[in-house]
């Protein structure tokens, strides 16, 4: 528009300054009137503004895969105790057991839905395969105690959490978005040997409660198409296990951390 | 259908005295009873249930006949509470029978045997030995010893529900359990220290009425035996041997122990090659520990012509590793590796 409302203010200045024979015939065009269609022609409809890709946007969704870390952590200890014969006497104990996950690598698959730029629900599931250790103390016959690897166990948590970003924008151009998480879900963790989910034998069920919180960092976007993004994300919580293996019933806890890749649609 | 005629042989076998300081009579096999039809060794028990029971029509001092009768009562519904066990028992009225006569009824009742001076109690079976089905029991108490029905238990006397409720484990077909730790005691004999079994074979001391409560190895022998339809699909059990020198050790005792529950179940190794099988475990993961049977005498768990045969040198010692009970099946073979003293 601006060309033409230039070009109309000079033909009139020009027009002026001759002494009035060139006087406009007609009014000057106006610069913000549309032209007018043609006869017969409707006029054409606002065009609409280009939906937003912005990855992270209200309604949008993610998909996250990762590898996580998970930090040794204690199943707790309980004594093999005997009934005493003394009526007021506690228990006499055989022996103590105690028990520990060791540190285990696992993955994970998460899938979020933002119900606005700075809140969104997710659910995701985990697996991996801790090594179980445990130590034998305290024989009541005095034999020597000892440490020793109990078995691998495999162990699923699925849960839905509420992800709440600190920033909607963002930092560093809106690419990184740190964010605190709290969520929980179900735990499912099997004993004995086998491949995949087979051949596992003994299971215990139990829940899992979660906070932490990471960053997501983008690394590009696309024009076009479902993806809209595409990005890292890395992860940290704090799990409490409540029911699942343990010795002695209880809770437990356990940190995990890790890192993985995210897909906007 | 067998009857008791002449028709069907009877068996009588004297078993499972309980024993107030320590000696016994010897048991066909540990947890439960079994004899051997042919090449077959099949358990003993009640093919029809409830069990109907008489009571003799006499009591002793501080025990009334109608108080043995409750206590009776007691210990049966204890029995009977087992969740995953399928047992029952009726009360049949008083009789003046002895409990110790062949006369096609199962009494209950006080006895007066000084002879036997360190016995409480003692079953006896009349066996179908075609079929192992029970077909009587008697149960004396030994009157010489002082007994109480009182319910915390009075110093100096014998907690008669825990005895019978012992004894009527045995009633049920259930042998004697060896987890539990002794002393020696002045004079002969044992004191328990502690045990994690009501068919532990050495009573508590007068006035203690712990053994009122089945621990988990009674509920998994009583639940072999008698299993609640659900309950067997959700009990595995164990397998494995026990070596020294690499040859297998009979007699040791193994005990599994539930890190999840605190629950401790034990058995035997049955034979030369060491084999030991546990069941009625709930499923999970198991820390396995091995011990020798010098807790009580042998002649509470073997035969006489296995006793010699029977090895207690060698180390407590434990399996390295969990083993795995499935539901509804069997754990991976185990081997624990013991040490002479």
């Amino acid at each position: 528009m601006k060309p033409r409302t230039a070009c109309a203010l000079v033909v009139v200045a020009l027009v002026g300054c001759s002494g009035g024979r060139a006087a406009a015939q007609q009014a000057p065009e106006s610069a913000q009137a549309p032209p007018a269609p043609p006869p017969g022609k409707p006029a054409p409809a606002p065009k609409k503004p280009a939906p937003s890709r912005d990855p992270g946007r209200t309604h949008s969704f993610e998909l996250t895969a990762s590898v996580l870390w998970f930090a040794p952590s204690s199943l707790g200890a309980r004594d093999a105790n005997l009934t005493s014969n003394n009526p007021a006497g506690s228990a006499y104990r055989l022996f103590t057991a105690s028990g520990e996950f060791e540190n285990a690598a696992g993955v994970e698959v998460r899938t979020s839905y933002h119900l606005t730029r700075r809140l969104a629900i997710e659910g995701g599931a985990t697996f991996s395969r801790p090594a179980v250790t445990y130590t034998i103390a305290n024989d009541a016959e005095n034999a020597a105690g000892f440490t020793a690897s109990g078995e691998t166990m495999s162990q699923l948590f699925v849960d839905a959490s509420l992800i709440a970003y600190l920033s909607p924008r963002g930092f560093a151009g809106g690419r990184l978005k740190p964010f605190v998480a709290a969520g929980g879900g179900f735990l499912r963790e099997f004993h004995g040997q086998g491949s995949a989910l087979s051949g596992y034998y003994a299971i215990d069920s139990g829940q899992v409660y979660y906070v932490g919180g990471g960053a997501r960092y983008s690394l590009g976007r696309t024009r076009s198409g479902a993806v809209t993004g595409y990005g890292l994300r890395f992860d940290a919580r704090y799990y409490i296990r409540n029911g699942g293996f343990s010795f002695g019933g209880g809770t437990t806890a356990t940190f995990v951390a890790g890192g993985g890749f995210v897909v906007a649609f | 259908m067998r009857s008791h005629t002449l028709l069907t042989r009877r068996v009588a076998v004297v078993l499972s005295a309980l024993l107030a300081l320590g000696h016994a009579w010897p048991a066909a096999a540990y947890q439960t009873y079994g004899i051997k039809v042919g090449n077959t060794v099949v358990p003993v028990k009640w093919s029809r249930l409830p069990v109907r029971y008489s009571i003799t029509d006499r009591g002793v001092a501080g025990v009334t006949a109608a108080q043995f009768r409750d206590a009776a009562a007691r210990a049966f519904a204890t029995w009977q509470n087992v969740a995953t066990a399928s047992v029952s028992a009726t009360f049949a009225g008083f009789t003046s029978a002895e409990p110790d006569d062949e006369d096609n009824q199962n009494t209950l009742g006080f006895a007066s045997r000084p002879d036997l001076a360190r016995v409480l109690g003692s079953t006896s079976y009349f066996i179908d030995d075609t079929t192992g089905e029970i077909l009587e029991t008697d149960i004396f108490f030994n009157s010489t010893f002082q007994w109480s029905v009182a319910p915390s238990g009075e110093s100096g006397k014998f907690d008669l529900e825990s005895i019978i409720l012992h004894e009527t484990g045995h009633l049920f077909g259930l042998g004697h359990s060896a987890i539990g730790e002794t002393e020696l005691i002045a004079g002969g004999g044992r004191r328990v220290i502690a045990a994690e079994s009501v068919m532990f074979p050495i009573a508590y001391s007068p006035g203690n009425v712990k053994d009122r409560t089945p621990r988990a190895d009674d509920v998994a022998g009583l639940s072999e035996v008698y299993p609640r339809s659900s309950g067997s699909s959700e009990s595995g059990s164990m397998s494995g041997r026990v070596t020294k020198s690499g040859q297998g050790v009979l007699g040791a005792h193994v005990v599994a122990f539930n890190p999840a529950t605190g629950a401790l179940v034990g058995n035997l190794t049955v034979d030369k090659e060491g084999n030991v099988t546990i069941t009625g475990l709930a499923p999970g993961a198991y820390i396995v520990r091995v011990e020798p049977l010098d807790d009580a005498d042998l002649d509470s768990f073997f035969d006489d012509s296995l006793i010699p045969t029977v090895d207690i040198n060698f180390r407590v010692s434990y399996c390295q590793g969990f083993v795995v009970v499935p539901r509804g099946g069997g754990s991976k073979p185990f081997e624990v590796k013991v040490t002479a003293k």
